[in-house]
């Protein structure tokens, strides 16, 4: 430290008061230096917290002012929904169908279980379905966590819960659940324990059930399938039957209003069931239909011009082809017009207008019903139709009434939908279409085509062999069908299959109706006949009855000069013609 | 010496502070009574589904028909038991104007299908008994 002893007035002074503590020391040298530093240093650190602050500041009037923060303390705010791995799926009127349920499992952690034997025992006494032995096992097991019983209903739980015994916990787990049991077994189809759909719309629509919310809508009407369901077992009972089905489907949109398959299963269940019953005949199963095929012979006769409805066909002898014998049921031995081979389902007349219109022509119209693929729909249970290949002229006769072809009676359904409805096909849908748009669909035959046929339809249960199907008021068409089922290499008489394909109403067609009676024994009250005419139709016509109502449909005078004038048919006068009375 | 200003800025600094802990506490409360409120909505549509399905299974349309002939012995409604407004008599004192002696008139149609409307008619087929 350097001094300059003259220049100090007070040599006395405490030696660390320096520089004077009064009038201004010379600031020189390495002292006036450091007093610079650190003042520079200060103003920087001052400027650097008052920036900082600034920023503080800033932020303060932002968040309370503007109010620009990112939200973060709101979002909780927003209610939680239930969270369930399946949608639920509803009828075209909002009835639950298929929902999934978290269901409570019982499991135990053996660790804390004071009395694994007392426990047990009493375990088994509100669970009796557990083996006491194996529950001691599992309660003496040396884990902390054993699954006692899956999937308890609520009054378990609660007697679970009221013994009280520690370590025994509820773990929920997502069930599905079918609240309508067998009444929509074949359409829902069913979805396994780890929630993964195995059948039906579960199994078609498993992506798309997983990853919504909003319930799936089918265009199944439950009280309809109620009662479909309801009058084709009664017919089945009553003829002994081993099996039957049904469809009934909107002709103007092609949605399916009721789908059965008799024998059906419980979903809920459906491991406790014969694999059989498993079997959807509708969609999945193909037969030889018989006569309900001349439809499509008589549409696409009239649609190529081939004949009218004033043509016809002399039916007086079998025809004679090969090794086999074209004969008619209802033999009338005599020229048929047109509606009358359709209104006696006259075998021969409809063979002899499937020759005239050929084999490439009725292939094509056949397949512009879709008759010759397999459908497109929404369920994986679908059948491709067996043909014959080659197509030879003999397959072209008897196709044209019915045999020697199988389609299922799904494909029955959309191309009879589209014989009698103006002549647009439509897919078939499960899934409900909005009302207020157009539904697609293709052009496969004239309208006036479709006309005719209509009043062939109508003519059949007027007058000829579908008249058990006649609903009154709701002026009931259609076609009856009985084909002997192939056994072997070939047709077993006393095997039937009975259908009748109807549609009502026929001055404006609404539905089509299908049963399909599998193996009808006949009996007295149906005189020994297990036909179309006997079995199927009367079905028809109570199914009809029952849903018209139901659907928004009023009875109309059949007699009504409207009407009358919609459907009437003139028959051409035929020596000897008399009406039959079957 | 404590000049007055620092002494109302303390005093700011402790009012502040005490609101700001107050408003807090008031937030945690209030997100404590949300998340209750949350699970029992949760809770509460949870026991909706439940009673969904239940209402479901229980009016299955076959039980109704069982339950409906047991108790109540209601058959189905017949074609002839409905009728258009049109085809009903005409009142002798009704003013004439109001009915059309027309049958089948489409707005009488509608009017059918009205009075048929599904959930009513609903009530008919479920008490359908075997005929």
């Amino acid at each position: 430290m350097k001094q300059t002893p003259q220049r100090d007035p007070n040599p006395c002074r405490p030696r660390h008061f320096r520089p004077a503590p009064c009038g201004p020391a010379p600031q020189e040298g390495p002292v006036k230096h450091s007093l610079e530093t650190s003042h520079t240093r200060l103003i920087i650190t001052g400027a650097l917290i008052g920036l900082a602050f600034t920023v503080i500041a800033g932020r303060l009037v932002d968040v309370a002012a503007f109010k620009s923060g990112d939200g973060r303390v709101a979002r909780n705010v927003a209610t939680t929904r239930v969270e369930t791995s399946r949608a639920d799926i509803i009828d075209r009127n909002g009835v639950l169908v298929a929902t999934t349920l978290g269901t409570p499992s019982l499991y135990a952690n053996p660790k804390e279980l004071l009395n694994p034997r007392d426990a047990a025992h009493k375990i088994v006494q509100v669970l009796p379905d557990l083996n006491e032995q194996e529950v001691y096992a599992k309660l003496t097991a040396e884990k902390s966590f054993v699954w006692l019983k899956r999937q308890l209903t609520p009054r378990q739980v609660a007697a679970v819960n009221r013994l009280g015994i520690p370590g025994l916990e509820f773990q929920d787990e997502d069930k599905r659940i079918y609240p309508q049991g067998n009444a929509l077994a074949h359409v829902v189809g069913y979805a396994g324990v780890d929630n993964k759909g195995l059948a039906g719309i579960e199994r078609g629509f498993d992506e798309i059930l997983r990853s919504r919310h909003k319930p799936l809508e089918l265009s199944i009407d439950l009280r309809v399938q109620a009662i479909l369901r309801d009058e084709i077992s009664k017919q089945m009972k009553q003829f002994n039957a081993v099996g039957g089905s049904g469809i009934i489907m909107n002709v103007n949109t092609g949605e399916v209003v009721s789908l059965v398959s008799l024998p059906d299963f419980d979903p809920n269940d459906p491991g406790a069931t014969p694999t059989e019953n498993l079997f959807n005949r509708v969609t999945l199963g193909t037969y030889e239909i018989g006569s309900v095929f001349k439809i499509f012979t008589t549409a696409m006769a009239i649609d190529n011009h081939v004949t009218s409805m004033t043509g016809g066909y002399d039916a007086t002898r079998p025809i004679e082809i090969g090794r086999f014998t074209i004969h008619d049921d209802h033999a009338q031995r005599r020229w048929l017009s047109v509606p009358e081979i359709f209104m006696y389902s006259s075998n021969i007349g409809a063979a002899k207008m499937a020759v005239d219109v050929g084999g490439d022509r009725q292939r094509e119209f056949l397949g512009k019903l879709g008759l010759l693929k397999a459908p497109s729909f929404e369920i994986p249970e679908i059948a491709a139709p067996l043909l014959p290949n080659p197509w030879r002229p003999i397959n072209t006769m008897t196709i044209g009434f019915g045999h020697g072809i199988s389609v299922s009676p799904l494909q029955i359904a959309s191309a009879v939908s589209a014989v009698i409805n103006g002549g647009v096909l439509h897919r078939a849908t499960l899934l409900k279409q909005p009302a207020d748009q157009p539904v697609s669909g293709t052009q496969v035959m004239s309208a006036s085509t479709s006309l005719d046929m209509r009043r062939l339809f109508r003519l059949v249960v007027d007058k000829g062999t579908g008249k058990f199907a006649e609903a009154p008021g709701y002026l009931v068409g259609g076609k009856t069908g009985t084909a002997e089922k192939v056994s072997g290499k070939s047709y077993n008489t006393h095997s039937l299959m009975s259908s009748f394909a109807g549609v009502f109403p026929m001055n404006d067609p609404r539905y089509f109706v299908m049963i399909s009676i599998d193996e009808p024994h006949g009996n007295s009250t149906s005189h020994g006949y297990a036909t179309a005419g006997w079995v199927a139709a009367p079905g028809v016509s109570r199914t009809v009855e029952r849903m018209a109502s139901l659907v928004g449909i009023a009875p109309i005078d059949e007699d009504s000069p409207d009407v009358r004038r919609a459907l009437a048919i003139t028959l051409p006068p035929a020596p000897g013609r008399k009406f039959a009375s079957n | 010496m404590i000049r007055p200003s620092t002494v109302i800025w303390l005093c700011a600094v402790v009012a502040v502070g005490y609101a700001m802990f107050q408003v807090k506490y008031e937030v945690m409360q209030q997100e404590e009574t949300l998340a209750k409120l949350n699970k029992q909505i949760a809770g509460g549509r949870e026991q909706i589904r439940v009673l969904d399905a239940e209402w479901s299974y229980l009016t299955q349309p076959s039980r109704l028909e069982k339950l409906s002939d047991k108790y109540l012995g209601l058959t189905g409604i017949n074609s002839s038991q409905i009728r258009s407004m049109a085809a009903l008599p005409e009142r002798p004192d009704a003013p004439t104007a109001l009915v059309s002696n027309r049958s089948f008139t489409p707005a009488a149609d509608d009017f059918a299908a009205q009075i048929m409307a599904p959930r009513i008619a609903a009530v008919a087929v479920t008490s359908r008994a075997d005929r």
